[in-house]
C-alpha cells in the first residue's frame, strides 16, 4: 500500500448557507466516510482546518510573515490515505459524500519516500 | 536520613517535571503547515547541494521530533490529480507541477500562532529562495476529529 494525502478545497464553505440540520447531516455522513476507511485500513488520519492561518516567506534576506487571507481556493481539511496506486486513490476520494453538497475539490498527492527524511 | 531525604526531594522534582510536560503536551495546539514550492527547488540543485538540503531538513525535523513538537512530516511527489465535481460529474485534472504546489507537509503541536510561526522561520530550507509555509490550525469537529 502506498501513502497518499488528499487536499480538500473548496472556494468559501460550500455549506455556509446549509441550515443547522443540514450542516449536522453533512458532517455526519463525512463522519460516516472516514469512519468507514479508518475500518477497512485505507484511512491513516482525516482532519478539518480552521478558515484561518498565517503564511511565513523568506525575501531579501529576512522572514517574512503574515496573515493568510486567500480568497479564492482555500484547503478545508486533508485525508492521509492508504492505497495500491494513484488511480486507487482517485476512486476513494470519488466516494467522499462531500461531492453531494456543494462544490468541493480534492487534491490526491503521492507521498514521496526519501531517505533521512520520512 | 539525609540520603533518603535528598532521594525523596529529587523524586517529587522528578515527578513535577513529567507533570509539567504532561500539562504543555496536553494545551499544545495542532498545526498543519503546508510547504509550498515554485516548481520543484530540489531537483534544480546539484547533487551535492540536494544531498546538503536533506541533510540540513532531517535534521530540522529530528530535533522537532526530539523536542515533542513533530506529530508527521513528508515530503510528496511532484504529481497528482485535482478532481472536481459538477452536477454529479466528475472531472480529473492533472497538477501542473511547474506552478506554485505543496511539496511536503508537517503536522507541528505548538502552543499558539505566535510559536508555530518562530518554529516555521527555523526551517532551514528558507536558506534557499523559492520556499513558502502555510500554518494552519487544525479544527476540532465532533464526529469527525
Amino acid at each position: 500500500m502506498k501513502e497518499f494525502m488528499l487536499f480538500i478545497k473548496s472556494e468559501g464553505n460550500p455549506i455556509a448557507d446549509f441550515s443547522p440540520e443540514q450542516q449536522q447531516e453533512h458532517v455526519q455522513k463525512v463522519g460516516g466516510f472516514i469512519k468507514k476507511m479508518m475500518e477497512n485500513g485505507h484511512m491513516k488520519s482525516a482532519q478539518p482546518l480552521e478558515m484561518e492561518g498565517s503564511i511565513v516567506s523568506f525575501k531579501n534576506g529576512k522572514h517574512i510573515d503574515g496573515p493568510f487571507n486567500e480568497t479564492k481556493e482555500i484547503i478545508s481539511g486533508y485525508y492521509h490515505l492508504l492505497a495500491k496506486d494513484l488511480k486507487e486513490a482517485i476512486e476513494i476520494a470519488k466516494e467522499d459524500p462531500r461531492f453531494e453538497d456543494g462544490d468541493w475539490k480534492i487534491e490526491v498527492r503521492p507521498v514521496m519516500n526519501v531517505d533521512g527524511i520520512n | 536520613m539525609k540520603n533518603l531525604m535528598l532521594c525523596t526531594l529529587g523524586l517529587l522534582f522528578t515527578l513535577n517535571c513529567l507533570s509539567q510536560t504532561s500539562n504543555e503536551k496536553n494545551t499544545q495546539k495542532e498545526f498543519m503547515y503546508f510547504v509550498y514550492s515554485d516548481g520543484n527547488r530540489v531537483t534544480d540543485l546539484s547533487s551535492q547541494k540536494q544531498q546538503l538540503h536533506i541533510k540540513k531538513i532531517g535534521d530540522y525535523i529530528q530535533n522537532l521530533a526530539k523536542s515533542g513538537k513533530l506529530k508527521d512530516a513528508q515530503p510528496l511527489e511532484m504529481e497528482g490529480v485535482l478532481i472536481g465535481s459538477k452536477k454529479g460529474n466528475f472531472n480529473e485534472k492533472s497538477l501542473n507541477k511547474d506552478k506554485k504546489i505543496i511539496s511536503g507537509y508537517y503536522h507541528i503541536l505548538a502552543n499558539d500562532m505566535k510559536e508555530a510561526i518562530a518554529i516555521a522561520k527555523a526551517d532551514p530550507r528558507f536558506e534557499e529562495d523559492g520556499w513558502e509555509i502555510m500554518i494552519r490550525p487544525i479544527k476540532k469537529v465532533k464526529g469527525i476529529n
